[in-house]
């Protein structure tokens, strides 16, 4: 993206100086996104502290488990709240027209759009900084059995995982918002098809058992839904096995985490590209 | 020197040719009205001009700069808002007015001085969406002179006012003009901008049909109404005099366009033909004899009217 506002790196840096100053007054200030910080909160924090009482109460050591892990649930919830925080606070920049006083008011057009890009990443960025705060306090909750450790390997791929989820519904979210131009149409969507594809998924994977379709299955694994799951599953970074009634839903055979990285940048890309050739297109 | 010039400027959208080839200049200091019926393409044309409706054809030139990033700067150094007041609902106006200051550069004691300039400053901590049409409007125009502008921009800024509303921006909008500001001003509130405007260009389906000083236009032009016993004789000879053009008969007058001044030579020609009227009445041509003149249905083509 070219930023026409001026030339030189001073320029690029007050205009990135600009738009964190803008995007988070207006963030902050929106009720809708402390209502799913409220949603995504709360509920990680239950699911957590539910956890870790369950692991302490089986001798598991907490805080070696806690402190540097993904706390449970929060990769689906924030994947889900950080989506809907992306649809609505991009989308009523159109809705109030608020985008085309940004760009009467001096920013270019790319400044604008490469203010929603920063808005996406500062959600991010926010939903894995409170999913950590709330795990760490979760582990606190419990009295702690064992000493604290270093992050392990599967600790890092566990919360890159997470970040890649956010990716892909991240982005899926971003280029509705971009398309639909209004918040309600643009959620509507994003659920309706964050249930469609899970709905799909199961019947397909359940056909695929019965019917031996394997090809039907791989390409299954790699919907954008199906790889932000994965990405955020437990499973897939330290291991274990599912429950038997969870394991009838999950892949015969599972992608491993690098195949599926890969396919949630490919996804986070395209939905971000896209977004932007539609933007460019049409006017404000 | 023009702050705005522009040039066969187009916007198609599929079938609808919004703007078709509007030229024009602003000329730096003058308050400069851009009149048009509901849907003629007034915002449109100012849509272009700040970038965000993309010209179908033709050029342009803001504060001097043409090249697309250029025209970013120039942007940041003109103060506009278009159609309805654009701000964030949920957020008060001195918050509002932070984010087109951070976008602007502008220093943040503008805000204080802007809302005090508008008058706004008591409900400066009140939420956007709480405020009446009359103080949206006011709060745009303050966003528009945060930065000090040169060239300022306003899109029907009395749409939908009492006329206390209207008042209060007409005096702002005065007092802009006082400081040396360029104002260019879209409206279809004509007595408005005869008595705020130096300048106007008439816009009718996309074409501008003409454009001048209003003193010119005002001036140009003098309707005349004159009764006699013998109507058909005064008729007769009103359309034999060279100055009168338009002649016709309406209810128990004949009325005549007379060019301005004319009215004492048109007296002396009834008299010479042996008409004595019983009444002649010269009114002075009103911006909205004129924009009606050239938005009618059956008005000339453009240029054929000045």
């Amino acid at each position: 993206m070219k930023d026409g506002s001026a030339g030189g790196r001073g320029s690029k840096l007050r205009l990135a100086g600009v738009l964190l100053r803008n995007e988070t007054l207006k963030a902050r200030k929106r009720p809708a996104f402390w209502v799913l910080a409220g949603i995504f909160a709360g509920g990680v924090a239950l699911v957590s502290v539910a956890s870790a009482m369950i692991l302490a109460a089986e001798g598991v050591d907490v805080v070696r488990r806690g402190w540097t892990a993904v706390p449970p649930a929060a990769p689906t919830l924030g994947a889900l709240c950080l989506g809907l925080a992306v649809a609505l606070l991009f989308a009523a920049e159109f809705k109030w027209r608020t985008a085309r006083q940004n760009v009467i008011d001096g920013l270019s057009t790319d400044g604008f759009f490469a203010g929603k890009l920063l808005l996406w990443a500062l959600l991010a960025a926010a939903v894995l900084a409170l999913a950590w705060t709330l795990g760490a306090l979760a582990m606190l909750a419990v009295p702690p059995p064992g000493e604290s450790h270093a992050p392990s390997l599967a600790d890092l791929q566990a919360w890159a995982g997470f970040a890649l989820a956010m990716g892909v519904w991240g982005g899926a979210a971003f280029f509705l918002a971009a398309v639909v131009r209004s918040g309600g149409p643009a959620v509507a969507l994003l659920l309706g098809y964050f249930f469609t594809e899970s709905i799909a998924a199961a019947v397909a994977r359940a056909l695929a058992v019965l019917r031996g379709w394997e090809t039907g299955a791989a390409v299954i694994d790699y919907l954008p839904g199906q790889v932000a799951d994965r990405l955020g599953d437990t499973l897939l970074h330290y291991g274990g096995t599912a429950p038997p009634e969870v394991a009838e839903l999950l892949p015969v055979s599972p992608p491993g985490f690098w195949p599926l990285a890969a396919a949630a940048c490919v996804y986070a890309g395209t939905f971000a590209v896209l977004a932007y050739l539609n933007f460019r297109s049409r006017d404000l | 020197m023009a702050v705005i010039e522009a040039r066969a400027l187009s916007k198609r959208y599929k079938e609808v040719l919004a703007v078709d080839q509007a030229t024009f200049d602003v000329e730096r200091g003058c308050v400069f009205g851009f009149l048009g019926p509901n849907g003629s393409g007034k915002t449109t044309t100012i849509g272009m001009l700040l970038g965000i409706v993309r010209p179908t054809a033709g050029t342009f030139r803001l504060l001097g700069a043409s090249a697309p990033a250029d025209l970013v700067a120039a942007r940041a150094r003109i103060g506009a808002t278009i159609e309805a007041p654009n701000f964030y609902p949920y957020l008060s106006g001195r918050d509002n007015l932070r984010i087109a200051a951070n976008i602007k550069g502008a220093a943040a004691a503008r805000i204080d001085e802007c809302l005090g300039f508008v008058g706004l400053q008591a409900r400066a901590k009140h939420r956007f969406k709480t405020y009446s049409l009359g103080m949206k409007q006011r709060l745009a125009l303050a966003a528009a002179l945060l930065n000090d502008p040169e060239l300022v921009i306003l899109d029907e800024p009395a749409n939908g006012l009492d006329p206390h509303g209207m008042k209060q921006i007409r005096q702002l909008i005065r007092g802009l003009a006082e400081r040396g500001k360029t104002i260019f001003l879209s409206s279809h509130l004509l007595w408005e901008v005869e008595r705020t405007c130096t300048h106007v260009a008439i816009i009718r389906s996309g074409r501008i049909m003409t454009t001048g000083a209003v003193q010119d236009i005002v001036a140009g032009d003098t309707r005349v109404e004159v009764k006699s016993d013998d109507l058909e004789m005064l008729l007769a000879v009103m359309a034999g005099y060279p100055g009168a053009s338009d002649v016709r008969v309406e209810g128990d007058a004949v009325v005549a366009r007379l060019a301005a001044g004319d009215v004492g030579s048109l007296n002396g020609h009834l008299a010479s033909c042996g008409v004595h009227p019983s009444h002649l009445a010269a009114k002075e041509r009103s911006l909205e004899d004129f924009f009606m003149q050239v938005t009618s249905d059956g008005a000339a083509e453009a240029g054929e009217v000045s």
